[in-house]
């Protein structure tokens, strides 16, 4: 098995949020990687998981600037999953992940499982994408922000 | 999803908790917290769900927890919750005995659409609240006597027990189907799909 980091809340920088493999950091993971592109003002904000690998965390919630693309929720070990935001709280995020920008529609948040804040991610699909009637969790994309 | 990320636990479960509104149920799985940091919006919206995961035994568990926060009058739509329940804990508030009286509605209810082999629990919850009590630990011991189902009492404000619920309900679900094996774990995720799928369509419509 491939080693792993360990991203934890912003807040309480003591809940494990998720173990992403290590080499999401290096180009191997570069499809999953993505940097927030064409932030509007007064949109969303979303707050980065500290790896814990930095020695004096503050539990400062930082901006988040760039987001992980997971295989699905079940890759979180503490997490909490909104109910399906209405279409105007929803809300859409532009990504990069050098293979060109997407733009994703979001549809539930992410926040830490054990002190309830966030936004740490989300669960959404791609904009343009023929079925756009994604009910249901299990057929979103999750992106954990870092 | 690739052969070294697939690995990352042993077993999903996925939890229910169901009782009177009021009672507390959100609060064993959820604190509301204000704080400037956390938007509005997601209180506004709330939790569907939560993933928690616990060691036990060397195993690594994630439970998929679900609460059917301020759904209990819609039955058409809690029934969606039920599938694929694993686990349901039945809550009632120490000092609330209409909650207490409920119990059994609600435990006829679970046995009318949970699995057969679904582990039942009773939970007392507030029970830090001595001065409002109304129902007793040992009335509450003997329902979970009664209906044959484990018990304990315990408080979401405190924390008091909260952890040791879960951990003797994974212990008793483990207990059930000890025999679980890889093949079987892509069955038991198939079933909590199926069950939230249901569920995540129901919820829509609220």
């Amino acid at each position: 098995m491939s080693s792993k980091t360990i991203y934890k809340c912003p807040f309480d920088y003591k809940t494990t949020i998720i173990q992403l493999p290590v080499d999401a950091d290096t180009e191997k993971g570069e499809k999953r990687r993505f940097n927030w592109v064409k932030k509007d003002a007064d949109e969303t904000r979303f707050v980065k998981c500290q790896p814990d690998t930095i020695v004096d965390a503050k539990g400062d919630a930082e901006e988040a600037h760039e987001f992980y693309q997971v295989d699905s929720f079940w890759d979180f070990d503490n997490v909490g999953v909104s109910r399906h935001a209405k279409t105007e709280d929803g809300g859409i995020i532009h990504l990069a992940n050098g293979q060109g920008t997407q733009t994703f529609k979001i549809c539930r948040y992410l926040t830490c499982g054990e002190c309830d804040k966030g936004a740490i991610g989300f669960g959404g699909y791609p904009i343009g994408d023929v079925d756009e009637n994604h009910q249901n969790a299990n057929d979103l994309s999750y992106f954990v922000s870092f | 999803m690739s052969a070294n990320r697939a690995k990352t636990f042993d077993r999903t479960m996925k939890l229910l908790l169901v009782g009177d509104s009021g009672v507390g149920k959100s609060c064993l799985l959820l604190r509301f917290v204000d704080d400037k940091f956390n938007p509005s919006f997601i209180t506004t919206i709330g939790i569907d769900f939560k993933i928690k995961t616990i060691d036990i035994n060397g195993k690594r568990i994630k439970l998929q927890v679900w609460d059917t926060a301020g759904q209990e009058r819609f039955r058409t739509i809690t029934t969606a919750y039920y599938r694929g329940s694993m686990g349901i804990i039945i809550v009632y508030d120490v000092c609330d005995e209409n909650s207490f009286e409920s119990v059994k509605k609600w435990y006829q209810t679970v046995n009318q659409h949970a699995k057969d082999d679904a582990q039942l629990f009773l939970v007392g919850n507030k029970s830090d609240d001595e001065e409002s009590r109304q129902v007793s630990t040992k009335q509450g011991e003997l329902l979970a006597q009664e209906l044959g189902i484990p018990f304990m009492e315990a408080s979401a404000k405190s924390g008091l027990n909260v952890s040791e619920v879960f951990f003797k309900l994974v212990n008793l679900i483990l207990e059930r189907t000890p025999e679980e094996e890889a093949g079987e774990e892509q069955q038991g995720k198939l079933d909590v799909r199926q069950g939230s799928g249901s569920l995540s369509s129901g919820s829509g419509c609220c």
